[in-house]
């Protein structure tokens, strides 16, 4: 037999009596099946979105890093991956266009690495000019850019170990039956393809994939300085007539929206994230609307004693954003651990400060949204309920 | 002789409509002086709560007149009718309904809070209600720690810490044992003889009989006096 001896506590006193907060701290396990789910959904929208935008990095971070205003491509060419060949002595009719300081040429071709170990793997190389460096790595960990014209040099990201395995300075390998050499060790140049990048000459890719002999896949565009981008692209355009010419920031969104909305990958993400928002406010409104039918003699007492409606709504959109709020922080401490780890396995994951801001707004919102229905039962409090034994 | 505080002139209230309707109150006529005890008693299902509810300016009559405090609150609105329920009518009800998140001084406190009464004057007056129903020290408990007679201490401190001219109780001695029952009946026959309050109970237990100024009989919806 248990002898239950109630003992006097010192509880902080606040006025006004922080109904809301009290109600919530009351029922501890309600309040943690809460934030459970805010914090999930927290996590949820954070994660997803914070690869998303990875991702989307990952498409378009060598058009980023590579100083062309404007882009020449093969004809209906919409992403930078999947770009075919044209002719190489098109770029002198580029060079023509009144307002072009400069051309490069720059190749992207998929080919294949024979791996130490037996087998191969998918690269995408990338043939640049070492002498400007335009189209090459962007940060060095190991070596010179300028190597890759001797020898076949060729460069690789430090990500390419999972798939080429560890690879140094001075080490060969074959690519299409043939020699090349590291050189170099890159970092940051990642594909959403997950392909590993090789840098190299663009004369060096030429030789080890025959079949785009005097072809390039960009002609990269360098305006003369305080020209009028837009109206030198539309120049080019008409000069280039077999041809697509995209400014840096058109062909940049035309790559990310090809692998948003071409290949699903916009709508899963996007699925997923609904699913995020959706989640919590189902948790939200079933927790809150739950604390309201078990508070709802109180809130008739309220009315019965000369509250407001403005103080029950309070007490409820109070409830909600409270847990709003600590949810979103819980949230955030627990992505913060998700990126550490997705993070040291390689993947880029973006999170802006604005990513933060709109999920802090959208889980508030989502959380004041569920507690309306709590809200419209409020109000549909019969007042003889008070009187109910 | 004291001053009517609450009079109910000719009112009804019938639920429903047509064949379906029922008359909880009918033509009922009465009124409550300050300072005195008015007991309404009757079986369950009598109209004893809904006559409650209708001086609690909680539910509008279908035909009469109600006056609170010189008042006509027949004709107030949604806003106004707060307005006077808070200025004018404490409420202490049969199962207690304090908040069970609430402390006991909070529990009083919540009643300064709705009146707006001012940070500086809230704990002191809470305080002061809790000493009269001989719980001040037990400010700091929980609802849940209480014993019934206490919980509905705590719930007519709630209701004398708001200081309105009316209180109105509902089966305040149901849910408790007679002694500690009787007990609360004198502390409201107390609060009438010293403070002047208009105290109406409604119950259905026989023994409050001789201890109000004046007893009420209801039966079917009608009133009468004992």
């Amino acid at each position: 037999m248990h002898l239950y001896l109630p003992t006097q506590r010192i509880v902080p006193m606040t006025y006004p009596v922080a109904i809301a907060r009290k109600n919530l701290f009351h029922d501890r396990v309600r309040f943690i099946i809460t934030l459970v789910g805010i914090s999930f959904s927290v996590v949820l929208i954070l994660v997803q979105v914070g690869v998303y935008l990875g991702m989307m990095y990952n498409t378009s971070s060598i058009i980023e890093h590579t100083d062309a205003d404007i882009w020449i491509t093969a004809r209906n060419n919409r992403n930078f991956d999947f770009s075919m060949p044209f002719p190489e002595h098109r770029e002198n009719r580029a060079r023509e266009v009144p307002g072009v300081a400069d051309t490069k040429k720059l190749i992207l071709v998929w080919s294949l690495m024979k791996l130490a170990g037996g087998g191969s793997e998918n690269i995408e190389m990338v043939g640049f000019d070492p002498e400007s460096g335009t189209g090459g790595p962007w940060e060095m960990v190991k070596g010179n850019i300028r190597d890759v014209k001797f020898h076949r040099g060729v460069i690789v990201d430090e990500s390419s170990v999972a798939k080429l395995g560890k690879l140094k300075i001075g080490d060969y390998r074959e690519v299409v039956n043939k020699k090349v050499r590291i050189v170099g060790i890159c970092r940051g140049a990642r594909r959403i393809t997950t392909a590993p990048v090789l840098f190299t000459s663009y004369r060096t890719a030429q030789a080890l994939n025959p079949w785009i002999a005097n072809q390039t896949v960009f002609v990269l565009v360098k305006a003369r300085p305080g020209t009028d981008i837009r109206a030198l692209r539309d120049r080019l355009a008409r000069r280039m007539d077999l041809e697509d010419v995209y400014t840096r920031n058109q062909f940049i969104d035309a790559t990310r929206r090809y692998w948003t909305f071409s290949t699903g990958m916009g709508i899963a993400f996007g699925f997923t994230i609904l699913m995020g928002i959706v989640v919590g406010a189902v948790i939200v409104s079933q927790t809150i609307y739950g604390a309201t039918i078990e508070h709802l003699r109180e809130f008739g007492t309220l009315k019965a004693l000369g509250a407001e409606n403005s103080m029950v709504y309070g007490i409820i959109l109070k409830q909600a954003l409270i847990s709003g709020v600590l949810g979103f922080c819980i949230g955030v401490v627990i992505n913060y651990a998700v990126v550490r780890g997705y993070s040291s396995t390689g993947q880029v994951i973006i999170q802006p400060w604005q990513l933060f801001a709109t999920d802090f707004f959208v889980t508030q919102l989502t959380c004041v949204a569920a507690s309306l229905i709590s809200v419209r039962r409020a109000m549909q409090v019969d007042p003889m309920e008070v009187f109910r034994a | 002789m004291s001053e009517a505080t609450v009079s109910v002139d000719n009112i009804s209230k019938i639920y429903g409509s047509g064949k379906v309707a029922v008359a909880a109150v009918r033509k009922a006529n009465f009124t409550c002086r300050s300072g005195t005890v008015t007991a309404i008693m009757g079986p369950s299902g009598s109209g004893k709560t809904t006559i409650l509810s209708i001086l609690g300016l909680l539910l509008k009559p279908t035909a009469g007149t109600v006056r609170v405090l010189g008042r006509d609150v027949t004709s107030l609105n949604e806003r106004e009718l707060p307005e006077l329920r808070r200025a004018s009518i404490g409420f202490i009800f049969q199962a207690f309904n304090l908040f069970s998140s609430l402390t006991v001084l909070e529990n009083v406190m919540v009643a300064l809070q709705i009146q707006k009464v001012a940070r500086s004057e809230a704990p002191e007056l809470a305080r002061e209600a809790l000493t009269r129903v001989d719980l001040v020290q037990r400010s700091g408990f929980y609802p849940r720690d209480l014993s019934g007679g206490e919980k509905q201490r705590v719930s007519i401190a709630r209701a004398l810490a708001a200081d309105t001219p009316i209180i109105l109780a509902d089966e305040p001695t149901a849910n408790l044992d007679s002694k500690t029952g009787l007990k609360i009946v004198d502390l409201l026959y107390h609060l009438a003889e010293e403070r002047g309050k208009t105290v109406v109970v409604v119950s259905h237990d026989l023994r409050l009989k001789e201890h109000v100024s004046r007893v009420l009989w209801m039966e079917d919806g009608v009133i009468h006096e004992d």
